[in-house]
């Protein structure tokens, strides 16, 4: 008797778990109406890179609000809580990773910086000034001489003890960085002195129109008595920026509190930053950050795919969306880096082999339902009108298996291959594309590690024969976005790429003044990344941020990024709570 | 009264008596014990998708389906792959999972990781586990005291901590699975037999054996291990059950097969199965089934078995 009610037990539990998988079959036919794809070429007055598709209710601009438009509405006080990666320090001059790159933007000050803003151009970067107030340009293009704003004080904590920053700590900031991942931002200039407290004064070897926007990106002013007590800059961060570091716990996140000494004032002349308290939280599993948006633990959401942030709007109805800008223009982790200077990847044709067994067009159809951005490292909108399609990429871009296993062949791989590849970025895609290599006979060894890991193994070269490719962003101009990456001397040549035709439009284009000819040589950096393929790019998902409704003035920024990568202390200095 | 006189009306009483052939009481057990013959044929079923799995799949379980916009997350019944020049694939019927893989592809596959690192754990660890209890509980002495310590301390360790420790200090892989489910077997089996030993030991002909001179081996494999075989065997059928399910949590939490290859653990621990639970249940409820089937299966088998091989419960 036992037995029988059992089975009934069993049965009872069993067929509504068949009829909800089933069911839910039946659900998804009443499907969500899918969102459309509208080219534009403006947003808001702003003039869009080319041929941009935007997603109906998934905008890549949204204009301020009424109350975003006037300073006099904005509250202050409260605590704002994001989520982001987990660094493995915090020594930008070590890495430009993102989770390294949002602490130091939080907490330190840079010379000048891109503006940013609901009221901003979503992508172009115009700089202006931070610890910088006024600048002046020779007229040979070739002395930067920067006036500094006086009375800015480094956050009051030991061994800085709150002392006024000078133009000595820019100089030496940028000494520094010449021993760094940041070295190519400085190998043209010449001398940086600091001829009194506020006046910092650099001399290129030659002229560079882009030397302004370089600097704004991540060159930030540190203070030396750290490097002296610590050695380096990778455990304590401490500067003149809007937050005061409080915490770091490893794999868990980071407590700021406002810079109460902070010395930027809005249009008002109200002390900024608004906010009382920042958080960041590391949930580097997508349904627990989702459970914690919901529980309203974390105020900001990504969602990957339409499809979710379809769900999250439909559960968290005050949820805003801004879809996802900055991979629209340029690649960022989405590709895959080879080991260039050792087999098997310093064939080219095995190269172009992996390249043309992954189909992207099944990829994004299959991962991202169709919504997609596809560009390189290097941005096409500097020198391009209009967005290239896949088509565009040529064809190591075009999945060709047949092709690719003749190339495999001719490479001395008839039998395929096997590579070793470590990485975390590629998560999402990587079971489609094991998938895909096996059926050209690569057999793809992947190893996932967490964020620091990948960050840490790359940056040693310690990452097998292939990883994910890393952090083009946030370079401010073509050659932030291109030298460190692909020269065989540049300090982010994870790849160990050497190509010296490579090496030759590189050098070219940094000292060429004239833009058409300019533009015509990164036509051809663009075409030889093509052909020669230290790096293959792999679409990405246009997906989207979003916040709770409360929180003002947060924006992504298409080339900037967003509080999750990038532009954290940027955005969060004018972030005020509307509660 | 001499034996004979004895033997004939015994034999007078046991006249016509024909013995059941093996097929008859087979089936009489089969009445008995209906719900051990659905557990068999369940797990008959499932040997059968392991081993036949490459022709029974219609699919290869990585290979990710195309058609015009994509596979992906197609509910069940859904038609199947349309290429270009190519005919209609098989109708995806359990449907596909975020990747567009084909969901009864990856289940038939993945029958054979749960299966065979099922067996083969168990086999390992019961086996282990029947030798320390035989020896413990034979010898008894110094040589049950230390190996007893030894189960009490593993024991103390929840089963799938341990087995999370070992696969994480030794690295994801299905044969270093294999080794921490047989040190999570081994101590609770090890302490069952050692029992039943205690118990067998004290008969009579464990006694007459050594008087006649039997050596200790002699004793354990001759005349104590059969008589112990029938906790063996039970303990193994229901730790096939456990040792699905632990291999399943493993592989959930990233450290057992690793992906693309499908195990049902994998596929329930997919970034894609957990976040599209609300739009695409089929993805996680179909490995949750495969996995509650079998080890339902392989517990129903264990009780009927104890049913059957416990002579206190024989013939209830």
């Amino acid at each position: 008797m036992r037995r029988k009610h059992s089975i009934s037990l069993v049965a009872a539990m069993f067929l509504p778990v068949l009829l909800t998988a089933c069911g839910g079959a039946a659900q998804q036919q009443a499907a969500e109406p899918t969102p459309e794809f509208k080219q534009v070429s403006e947003v808001g007055g702003f003039k869009l890179p080319g041929g941009i598709p935007d997603i109906a209710g998934f905008p890549i601009y949204i204009p301020p609000d009424d109350k975003e438009k006037d300073v006099k509405n904005y509250k202050r006080g409260g605590t704002f809580n994001y989520l982001s990666l987990d660094p493995p320090h915090l020594d930008i001059g070590l890495a430009s990773s993102c989770t390294v790159y949002n602490v130091n933007d939080m907490v330190y000050s840079k010379l000048v910086r891109g503006r940013h803003g609901p009221a901003e151009d979503p992508f172009r970067i115009i700089i202006q000034g931070d610890l910088a107030k006024s600048w002046e340009v020779s007229s040979n293009g070739l002395t930067y001489t920067f006036k500094l704003n006086e009375g800015v004080k480094y956050q009051n904590l030991p061994p800085v003890n709150g002392r006024e920053l000078t133009s000595e700590d820019v100089r030496w900031s940028f000494e520094e960085y010449r021993s760094s991942i940041q070295a190519s931002t400085f190998l043209n200039v010449d001398k940086i002195e600091a001829p009194d407290k506020y006046t910092v004064k650099m001399t290129l070897k030659e002229p560079n129109v882009d030397f302004l926007a370089s600097l704004g990106a991540m060159a930030y002013i540190r203070p030396k008595e750290i490097k002296d007590k610590d050695g380096d800059f990778r455990k304590t961060a401490i500067g003149t920026g809007p937050f005061v570091l409080d915490k770091w716990t490893p794999k868990q996140g980071e407590n700021y509190s406002r810079n109460p000494t902070f010395w930027e004032k809005d249009s008002a002349g109200n002390a900024m930053p608004y906010l009382d308290k920042a958080n960041k939280f590391v949930i580097d599993d997508t349904s627990a950050a989702r459970a914690a948006y919901r529980s309203k633990q974390v105020d900001v959401v990504t969602a990957t795919i339409i499809k979710d942030a379809q769900e999250i709007k439909g559960s968290d109805p005050d949820t805003i969306f801004q879809s996802n800008g900055s991979g629209l223009v340029r690649g960022n982790v989405n590709g895959l880096l080879f080991r260039t200077d050792r087999k098997p990847f310093n064939d080219v044709r095995v190269r172009r082999a992996i390249s043309m067994g992954i189909d992207r067009q099944t990829l994004t159809d299959t991962l991202y339902g169709g919504y997609y951005a596809m560009s390189m490292g290097t941005s096409w909108a500097w020198f391009m009108e209009n967005a290239p399609q896949l088509k565009d990429f040529g064809p190591y871009y075009q999945y060709n298996p047949t092709e690719a296993k003749k190339l495999l062949a001719e490479a001395g791989y008839p039998n395929g291959i096997t590579v070793e590849q470590i990485d975390w970025y590629l998560r999402v895609p990587a079971d489609s594309i094991i998938a895909m290599l096996a059926e050209i006979g690569v057999k793809d060894n992947r190893r996932q590690v967490d964020n620091p890991t990948q960050i840490t193994l790359m940056t040693r070269g310690e990452y097998g024969d292939m990883t994910a490719a890393a952090w083009y962003i946030p370079g401010y101009d073509f050659d932030s976005e291109s030298y460190p990456f692909l020269h065989s001397k540049g300090p982010k040549n994870y790849g160990f790429y050497n190509n010296p035709e490579m090496d030759k439009l590189l050098e070219a284009q940094r000292v060429e003044q004239d833009p058409t000819k300019r533009k015509a040589i990164m036509q051809k950096i663009w075409d030889l990344q093509l052909t020669d393929m230290p790096l293959t790019w792999i679409p990405t998902s246009r997906g989207n941020f979003g916040w709770r409704s409360h929180v003002k003035n947060l924006r992504q920024h298409g080339y900037m990024g967003s509080t999750t990568c990038y532009t954290t202390g940027n955005q969060n200095r004018m972030v005020w709570l509307d509660k | 009264m001499e034996q004979s006189q004895v033997a004939l009306p015994l034999a007078a009483a046991f006249k016509g008596y024909v013995r059941p052939s093996p097929i008859s009481r087979l089936l009489d057990m089969a009445r008995r014990q209906p719900l051990g013959v659905v557990a068999t044929a369940m797990i008959l079923a499932m040997m059968v998708l392991a081993l036949f799995a490459p022709t029974l799949a219609p699919y290869d379980p990585i290979r990710i389906l195309r058609a015009p916009g994509g596979m992906s997350e197609k509910p069940p019944f859904s038609a199947g792959e349309r290429m270009a020049n190519q005919p209609q694939g098989p109708m995806v019927v359990l449907g596909t999972d975020e990747r567009g893989r084909d969901i009864l592809s990856r289940i038939i596959w993945g029958t054979r990781v749960s299966l065979t690192v099922a067996v083969i754990a168990v086999v390992l660890g019961t086996g282990i586990g029947a030798l320390v209890g035989l020896l413990s509980g034979f010898f008894g002495g110094a040589t049950d005291m230390i190996s007893q310590r030894i189960v009490d301390g593993l024991q103390a360790f929840p089963a799938i901590l341990l087995a999370l420790s070992i696969v994480a200090v030794l690295g994801p892989s299905t044969i270093n699975i294999f080794m921490a489910l047989a040190v999570i077997i081994w101590p609770n089996t090890a302490r069952v037999i050692r029992s039943a030993v205690l118990s067998v030991k004290e008969n009579m002909y464990i006694e007459a054996a050594r008087a006649m001179g039997a050596t200790p081996p002699r004793v354990i494999w001759q005349h104590i291990l059969p008589n112990v075989m029938a906790p063996i065997i039970i303990l193994a059928s229901i730790q096939l059950g456990n040792a699905i399910l632990i291999e399943s949590s493993l592989s959930f939490l990233g450290l057992g097969t690793p992906p693309p290859e499908p195990s049902w653990g994998n596929m329930l621990g997919g970034v894609g199965t957990r976040n599209r639970l609300e739009g695409a249940p089929w993805i996680a409820i179909f490995p949750g089934l495969a996995i509650s089937l079998a080890v339902y299966s392989f517990n129903l088998l264990g009780d009927s078995l104890r049913d059957v091989l416990d002579p206190r419960l024989r013939g209830r």
